[in-house]
């Protein structure tokens, strides 16, 4: 192809979308329907399988304390948890230790917390104990929950197992979701160019006749969809990066346990690439079902 | 140089355009087609630019059989061929430079090649000082010295005129014929199809007359030969 050309097609195409505008930024709005809803699914099972990866290396039981127990209360429960089967390992974690690790994870918003400092600090403190063997986790839980001190237990096997099959049962349904919005965007993209195929009717004709081949003429076409693709997709993306500053900082304020994050610069570059390509395919599909279907070269 | 050789052309709702047809146009001729509405003149026209194929018999340009060609090779064909008609077809969103630049653009001419070659052609149909003009500001007359730019530009070797001086009055339909006349001289060979008569009588050229989808007359020196 010459470079000519390209740069004819480029022009032509660009115009296009200019001149069809309420079309053309319709089409755009499905695309970004389309990959929002990709995107918000793509983020949470990413997150979801985030968390599961981290938790599964993490302690498997977490007890929060009695915040009225002695310290020497508290060693001792601690021995006491040590002598128990099956347990390999007991941390005691302080609530400043906690606090300090929650305001790493806040990282840039850190300055949130610190209204909670010192006495002000709402967190407990808590031990977290690793099992020898995972088929006797639930016996364990069950000998730690009745212990002196103990407030809470957590056990991250629940929620390993909850966010597992939440990830699958999101991704599954959302499966039907992205397929009827992507087949939509396409509908709309290609009404779209067909609108601008019957606009130039005349110059079309005109090119025919003075040798254009039937790809020259096609190009502007398929170009045309693409930029409305791409359109989509940076408008998108800059929406799921929103959204995603916004949500994790959200999350975190509220301080569940076993949340973690996927860092926003990870995130924003995959989903970006993601959507890109999938905004100029999606683009190219609608662009070449309507060149095929209205316009007889 | 175009040969027809018996060429018949039949439309699929059962019309017989072209009934066994065969003539030559040698390189540098200027020759009108000529007869009644219906009676295939138009067929003929489309048959060279192939926008039809003929349903039997041979269509040779440049020694290439036209017929034989696959659907990639025709805008190929179509480079060799200026194209004008009775309604010009210009795009009135372009101004007369781009309408002319346009049909260079879309075979892949270089910006250099554009900016020497339309301002040369601009100057010979006489309208560099339009250059900046839309179509809706020209005359009918213009408009055609437009479109003969157009088709021009790319150095056809032989130039089709459907009707040009169809929607123009006698005096400027005279001084587009001194134009063809001026381009055929160049050597360009220039194949039109007209209903005037007093052109046809006036030019004194080449004239085939096509009367129910035949040859009725092919004259080196002729003349309309009917009344309007």
């Amino acid at each position: 192809m010459k470079i000519n050309s390209v740069k004819y097609f480029a022009r032509e195409a660009s115009k296009n979308v200019f001149s069809n505008g309420w079309m053309s930024l319709a089409s755009v709005f499905t695309v970004v329907a389309s990959l929002l809803v990709f995107g918000i699914v793509m983020v949470l099972v990413l997150n979801l399988n985030h968390m599961v990866a981290k938790m599964e290396s993490d302690y498997e039981i977490t007890m929060t304390i009695d915040e009225n127990l002695t310290e020497a209360e508290t060693k001792r429960l601690g021995q006491i948890l040590e002598d128990i089967p099956n347990v390999s390992e007991v941390v005691f974690e302080s609530k400043a230790e906690r606090m300090e690790a929650l305001r790493v994870q806040f990282g840039d918003n850190a300055s949130l917390l610190d209204s909670y400092q010192g006495d002000k600090n709402p967190l407990r403190n808590w031990y977290k104990i690793r099992c020898v063997d995972l088929n006797l986790f639930s016996e364990t839980v069950e000998a730690v929950k009745p212990l002196h001190g103990v407030v809470k237990v957590i056990s991250n096997s629940e929620i390993i197992k909850k966010l597992t099959s939440f990830s699958s049962y999101v991704s599954r349904g959302s499966i039907v979701l992205m397929f009827a919005l992507a087949i939509i965007s396409i509908f709309i993209i290609s009404n779209t160019i067909k609108l601008t195929v019957f606009a130039r009717h005349k110059e079309i004709n005109i090119m025919k006749f003075v040798g254009a081949t039937d790809w020259f003429i096609r190009w502007p076409f398929i170009i045309e969809g693409m930029l409305i693709g791409f359109i989509g997709a940076l408008i998108s993306s800059a929406v799921m990066s929103l959204v995603y500053k916004g949500l994790t900082s959200l999350f975190l304020s509220l301080q569940i346990g076993f949340m973690s994050f996927i860092p926003m610069g990870d995130i924003v570059l995959l989903m970006t690439t993601v959507f890109i390509f999938m905004g100029i395919g999606l683009g190219a599909i609608g662009s070449l079902i309507a060149v095929r279907k209205h316009l007889k070269v | 140089m175009i040969i027809f050789s018996n060429v018949s052309k039949i439309y699929d709702n059962g019309t017989k355009a072209l009934d066994n047809i065969s003539f030559f146009i040698e390189r540098g001729e200027f020759v009108f087609i000529v007869g009644p509405s219906g009676a295939g003149k138009s067929t003929l026209i489309k048959l060279l630019m192939h926008e039809e194929t003929a349903t039997s018999g041979e269509v040779i340009i440049n020694s290439v059989n036209v017929n034989a060609l696959s659907q990639n090779q025709i805008p190929y064909l179509r480079r060799n061929m200026g194209v004008v008609f009775q309604d010009f077809r210009l795009l009135p969103k372009k101004t007369v430079y781009e309408n002319v630049s346009f049909a260079m653009e879309i075979i892949g001419a270089s910006r250099r090649e554009i900016r020497r070659q339309v301002p040369v052609v601009l100057s010979m149909v006489g309208l560099s000082h339009k250059a900046k003009c839309y179509p809706n500001q020209l005359s009918g007359g213009e408009q055609q010295r437009v479109a003969l730019a157009r088709a021009l530009v790319n150095n056809p070797s032989f130039l089709i005129a459907d009707e040009p001086t169809g929607n123009l009055n006698p005096k400027t339909a005279m001084e587009i014929m001194e134009l063809l006349n001026e381009i055929n001289k160049r050597g360009t060979t220039v194949i039109m199809a007209t209903h005037a008569k007093d052109i046809v009588d006036q030019m004194k050229k080449r004239v085939i007359a096509i009367e129910d989808g035949v040859v009725a007359r092919d004259e080196a020196r002729g003349v309309y030969g009917y009344e309007n």
